[in-house]
């Protein structure tokens, strides 16, 4: 079988086996890995040439280059949004440094200034929009637009976010570039979050107990803001849906032991803002897939979230209660294509020897690979502190025992 | 129900406005401030934890009794200091340097209290430092380290190492936790304390103060 990268993807998302399970590396911002591993990977592996952009300057992401994607069998690239994280878009570029004082590709409009405890600070005009502390390795959200509101009044005094027709033009002219220049399959970066967007909006504690107290409250809120989601979606794929194929929401619902609301909540709450969406494609664009990304002990709530149109899961977090690689395979992979869960960050790659990573990588693989509906990737992205020899030992296992041996 | 009892119902409901009315309502029928506190919002809070051990509500609910015990609390606060009654001990929380996310150090803080606790909140990016100088300046016994990454969480370390040094490791209880963190990992590092959750943590800081 001689596949592209494109059709091997396909395969699995259609729960066929192809020659081998296809390796996602990093073209996502949850499957990623930060600049300064990348750089650590790249001087390991001997290679000189090329530059680092960091896409995403939230989390501090590499986009990897197409022959680091070449070297590690990689099989998708990421259809970028105009502007990944706090309003900066990356249609240019200039130099910058990173937080061990490597040099990069930073986005042009990205300068944040430093205040007098050495922190630095994205503004946005007058508004502190984010803050990577001293000796810090991430950005995290300051501004929370939504925290005084107390009526519905309120509510509707504060836009939602429409997309522009400057991304649509970007989203579509990016989109027919990867299609036509690589073989890859095109992972395109949605969002339409709504947990996580409530409760960066007012800030956490805030909308989680007002999810208990204020439903009204909140239920105009998610009616609004879904209503944005479902006008930006069908821009959205109007632009790029022939060219995609994956669509990638995010809602994280999980701790590391429980989910975060019970489900009779999410039933109530969330879900009916997912399904809208979910369904949504589905109905309107059957060969992109659905793909979520949510962290955390979620097993509660996957029926739900199959019922709502989830058709990928992501990043099948190991280390989290209930996450079990076998009993998710058995009882939801005729259901679930699993993108991820290759091998766990919290625990194994940050705490592991080299040596161990290649029975764990083979373990997993044999768990989740059968018929189909798998796609390798670690479990969220390899922190600035993971030593490249484990990085390179992770896709040299998933590309080794990958195999399905037609 | 007598008016102790409706004070911890109120807690268990998350019910802000009834928890304030039934404290000022105690306050007038001459129940005393360390009743209110021990037989009314505390017990509220001892079932909220037991709720959450359960898997019976989840952070919505904690969020919202707490935030009750908080109100009913705040009224009594300056009787309990009046009438010299001492919390059972105090604790600094923070999340470590580097690390700006603090939602689970401050369900911590909130169990903490629920406890009967004194708590001071140092925030997120906390150094070694101001942990130390939080313990000297309140003679606190307790410190709770937080971290949610795995880049950060290798300064609870620090933290401890810091205390030995300074002479001050064998007067504090020092707890560390946060997602990535494990009882093997908390082991590793010198820690007295790791639980999974806070409310577990709360219970076991009380039983520590309760065998001393």
């Amino acid at each position: 079988m001689n596949l592209t990268s494109r059709q091997r993807v396909r395969l699995a998302l259609e729960h066929k086996e192809a020659d081998r399970v296809p390796i996602d590396f990093g073209a996502m911002r949850s499957t990623g890995i930060s600049a300064i591993a990348y750089h650590k990977v790249k001087k390991y592996l001997g290679i000189e040439t090329g530059h680092t952009k960091l896409y995403d300057i939230y989390q501090q992401l590499a986009e990897p280059e197409p022959m680091m994607l070449d070297y590690f069998h990689a099989d998708v690239v990421q259809l970028h949004r105009l502007k990944p994280a706090f309003g900066v878009d990356i249609l240019n570029w200039k130099a910058g440094v990173l937080p061990d004082g490597s040099e990069c590709l930073v986005p042009l409009n990205f300068s944040p200034i430093e205040d007098e405890n050495g922190d630095l600070i994205i503004m946005n005009g007058d508004i502190p929009m984010a803050k990577m502390p001293k000796g810090g390795l991430y950005f995290d959200k300051l501004y929370q637009p939504f925290k005084d509101c107390k009526t519905i009044e309120d509510i509707d005094r504060i836009p939602m976010p429409i997309i522009s027709d400057e991304e649509l033009d970007y989203l579509e002219k990016e989109a027919k570039r990867l299609y036509e220049t690589t073989d890859k399959a095109i992972l395109g970066t949605f969002g339409g979050n709504i947990i996580e967007k409530g409760e960066s909006d007012w800030g956490f504690e805030l909308f989680m107990m007002n999810l208990a107290m204020r439903k009204d409250l909140i239920h105009h809120y998610l009616k609004r803001l879904s209503t944005s989601h479902m006008i930006n979606l069908e821009k959205y794929l109007s632009r790029v849906g022939k060219y995609i194929d994956v669509i990638q929401f995010g809602d994280d619902l999980g701790s590391q032991t429980n989910t975060l609301i019970s489900v009779s909540m999410y039933r109530e709450m969330i879900k009916p803002y997912h399904k809208m969406q979910y369904q949504w494609v589905q109905k309107n664009y059957p060969d992109v897939k659905v793909f979520l990304h949510s962290c955390g002990s979620i097993v509660k709530l996957i029926p739900d979230l199959i019922d709502a149109g989830v058709q990928v899961l992501n990043p099948i977090q190991l280390s989290a209660t209930g996450m079990d690689p076998e009993f998710l395979k058995n009882e939801y992979g005729k259901d679930l294509v699993f993108w991820g869960g290759g091998i766990d960050t919290q625990q194994t790659l940050t705490h592991c020897k080299v040596e161990d990573i290649p029975s764990e990588v083979k373990r997993l693989i044999d768990i989740f690979k059968k018929d189909g509906g798998f796609v390798f990737t670690q479990v969220h992205n390899i922190q600035a502190n993971i030593p490249p020899e484990k990085v390179v030992c992770v896709y040299e296992s998933a590309y080794k025992y990958g195999s399905y041996d037609k | 129900m007598n008016i102790l009892e409706k004070i911890t119902s109120a807690i268990v409901d998350g019910d802000n406005v009834k928890v304030i009315d039934y404290v000022e309502q105690a306050i007038k029928e001459n129940v005393s401030a360390q009743d209110i506190l021990n037989k009314g919002l505390i017990l509220g809070m001892n079932q909220i934890g037991k709720l959450w051990n359960d898997g019976d509500i989840f952070i919505p609910e904690v969020l919202v009794a707490a935030r009750a015990m908080n109100s009913g609390s705040e009224i009594i606060e300056s009787s309990l200091l009046k009438s010299g009654v001492e919390p059972i001990a105090t604790a600094i929380i923070g999340t470590v340097k580097g690390d700006l996310h603090d939602i689970g150090k401050n369900i911590v803080g909130m169990m903490l209290k629920g406890k009967g606790f004194h708590v001071i909140d140092l925030g997120v990016d906390v150094t070694k430092e101001q942990y130390l100088d939080a313990v000297k300046s309140n003679n606190a016994s307790f410190v709770v380290c937080s971290s949610l990454i795995t880049t950060t969480m290798n300064y609870m370390k620090d933290v401890i190492e810091y205390f030995k040094e300074q002479g001050f490791r064998e007067r504090v209880i020092i707890a560390c936790g946060g997602a990535p963190v494990t009882q093997e990992f908390a082991d590793a590092i010198g820690a007295d304390v790791y639980t999974a959750d806070a409310v577990k943590l709360s219970e076991v800081f009380l039983d520590i103060v309760e065998v001393r």
